[in-house]
């Protein structure tokens, strides 16, 4: 008897390492933002902190965990074995020494060297990601939707490292034809639009529904929310290199609606759960979505032009980036982690034997206290952007290092979890 | 091997048995989730054939379910032969909870 969505997972200690880095980069990001609060305030958004800020963040903690999470889900999601687990460890250092020395030629005066040549790993990790999603998922009938995200997100993520690489040749010998902040711009939207908000919306349009019990979803929400980011990138981009502004606000309204259909759906999905009672985990995950309306509403006054003490499109995305994807990651942390070292530890004795579950390898406490600290942080963060309040940046930020170290004493607890008898 | 006649069982104990076997990421034994669609008891030779679903096609933990049902009724009838089939028809929903079932997933 067989079941192929665990058979085709790759062992444990090939994907364990990216949620490693994923954690502990979360709490390095917190902590240079506390240390740099001039930086993030006064709305300088591509100065060297910055730019440091959000590689550790988008690199070692999101793009690692979705990594690592991937190809533990792809087998789920799709019932085929992962392509290659020699490659997927490949993936892991390549990535690991890629994003610290990029983080680090961005911290001490943008080296176009260190860039250069580190941000060359991360496109040879980018590569061989492609190839080990799309050879597993390649001949999958399952989940149709999802596929086509998953697979136009690495498109999207491969066009933004080579946007990378091409913006740090230029800082090394300058060649491009325009100005290489436009780039930088199209560079962030792809990768965070793109990548991230593609790759999510995949994973969630399977997950949120299998955790909550819901069947039978209409998934045509789902197609609309595609076309209606997809054309949205693809206008944004050709607005900022070629700096036609009316596309730029067509290319936001598009995205907008693209969102709206995307909610609409996990509304329908958390209206019509048989499982009322939801865990920390579940609720941190559901308190992304919150966030993404706030990120909505962001745009929509950008749109009509209002204006505030933060840039509006900055905004709109450091909303993305810390409320919408990293809280969703943060809640889904406990749905993937803990069942992949439980299924490593305890898996030979299932059913020999009286043993823990997943939930019992963290503790609950420190999970609850995180969800607090996490979500009352960002809250507080959010309203220190909006008012320009140094004093609330700093209750705000510092609720969210509690929130990050207590998340990180949970990960290396799960991670380190020893064998227990009942 | 072991005859029929050497133990005590029948569909009702394997039922209550396999109330121990715990969906590791609802918290809830499978009879109450509704996963064991059937039970058959065999004489010769001893031996039990279980059809089984999972809450969704793909279920990370299936194959621990599955692991989990085959051994705890090993454990409980030494000598038996169990023969576990995942089965996707009819689809599993929440009619197929049982009352306990539903309380649980209400309550956490």
């Amino acid at each position: 008897m067989f079941n192929q969505g665990t058979n085709n997972a790759p062992s444990a200690k090939s994907v364990i390492p990216f949620f490693v880095l994923s954690a502990v980069s979360w709490l390095i990001a917190i902590v240079f933002i506390a240390f740099h609060p001039n930086s993030v305030l006064n709305a300088v958004y591509f100065n060297e902190v910055m730019l440091t800020i959000t590689h550790i963040l988008v690199l070692g903690f999101a793009t690692s965990v979705i990594f690592g999470a991937l190809f533990q889900l792809l087998p789920v999601i799709f019932l085929q074995r992962i392509y290659s687990e020699r490659l997927t460890k490949a993936i892991f250092y390549l990535l690991l020494s890629g994003t610290l020395g990029l983080c680090l030629s961005f911290y001490f005066g943008s080296n176009g060297l260190g860039l250069t040549v580190f941000g060359s790993l991360i496109n040879i990790a980018v590569i061989l990601f492609i190839i080990n999603v799309w050879k597993t998922i390649g001949k999958s009938t399952e989940n149709k939707a999802a596929k086509l995200f998953i697979k136009t997100s690495v498109v999207w993520l491969t066009l933004t490292t080579i946007a990378g690489l091409l913006l740090a040749i230029n800082f090394l010998t300058p060649f491009l034809p325009f100005v290489h902040l436009e780039l930088l711009k199209v560079h962030a939207n792809f990768g965070i639009i793109g990548w991230f908000v593609f790759l999510i919306i995949a994973v969630t349009s399977v997950l949120i529904p299998m955790f909550l019990l819901v069947h039978n979803l209409d998934k045509k929400p789902l197609y609309f929310t595609y076309f209606f980011l997809l054309t949205s990138l693809v206008l944004g981009g050709i607005s900022k290199l070629t700096s036609i502004s009316t596309l730029m606000y067509v290319s936001y309204g598009l995205g907008v609606i693209g969102f709206i259909y995307y909610l609409n759906f996990i509304y329908v999905v958390y209206k019509t759960r048989p499982r009322k009672h939801l865990d920390f985990g579940l609720k941190k995950t559901m308190m992304a979505f919150p966030a993404l309306i706030l990120a909505i509403i962001s745009a929509l006054l950008f749109i009509i032009g209002v204006k505030t003490n933060i840039d509006l499109s900055a905004f709109y995305i450091i909303v993305l980036i810390i409320g919408f994807i990293a809280t969703l990651i943060l809640g889904q942390f406990y749905k993937t982690l803990p069942f992949i070292v439980w299924l490593k530890i305890y898996k030979p004795f299932v059913g020999k034997e009286k043993t823990l579950l997943p939930k019992d390898l963290y503790n609950y406490n420190i999970l609850k206290y995180q969800f607090y600290t996490h979500v009352s942080g960002f809250i507080l963060f959010f309203s220190s952007l909006l008012l320009n309040l140094v004093s609330l940046f700093y209750i705000g930020i510092g609720l969210l290092m509690i929130g990050a170290i207590l998340f990180l004493i949970n990960v290396m607890q799960i991670v380190f979890h020893k064998k227990q008898t009942l | 091997m072991i005859e029929k006649n050497e133990l005590d069982f029948n569909e009702q104990s394997i039922y209550d048995t396999l109330k121990e076997v715990i969906d590791p990421e609802l918290y809830v034994n499978i009879m109450d989730l509704g996963l064991v669609y059937a039970i058959t008891v065999k004489e010769k030779p001893v031996s039990v054939d279980i059809e089984l679903t999972l809450t969704s096609k793909g279920c990370p933990m299936g194959d621990a379910i599955i692991q989990d049902v085959e051994q705890t009724l090993y454990r409980n009838y030494p000598g038996i032969i169990v023969n576990v089939e995942l089965v996707w028809e009819p689809e599993w929903s929440m009619e197929m909870v049982t009352e306990e079932g539903h309380i649980a997933l209400r309550v956490g």
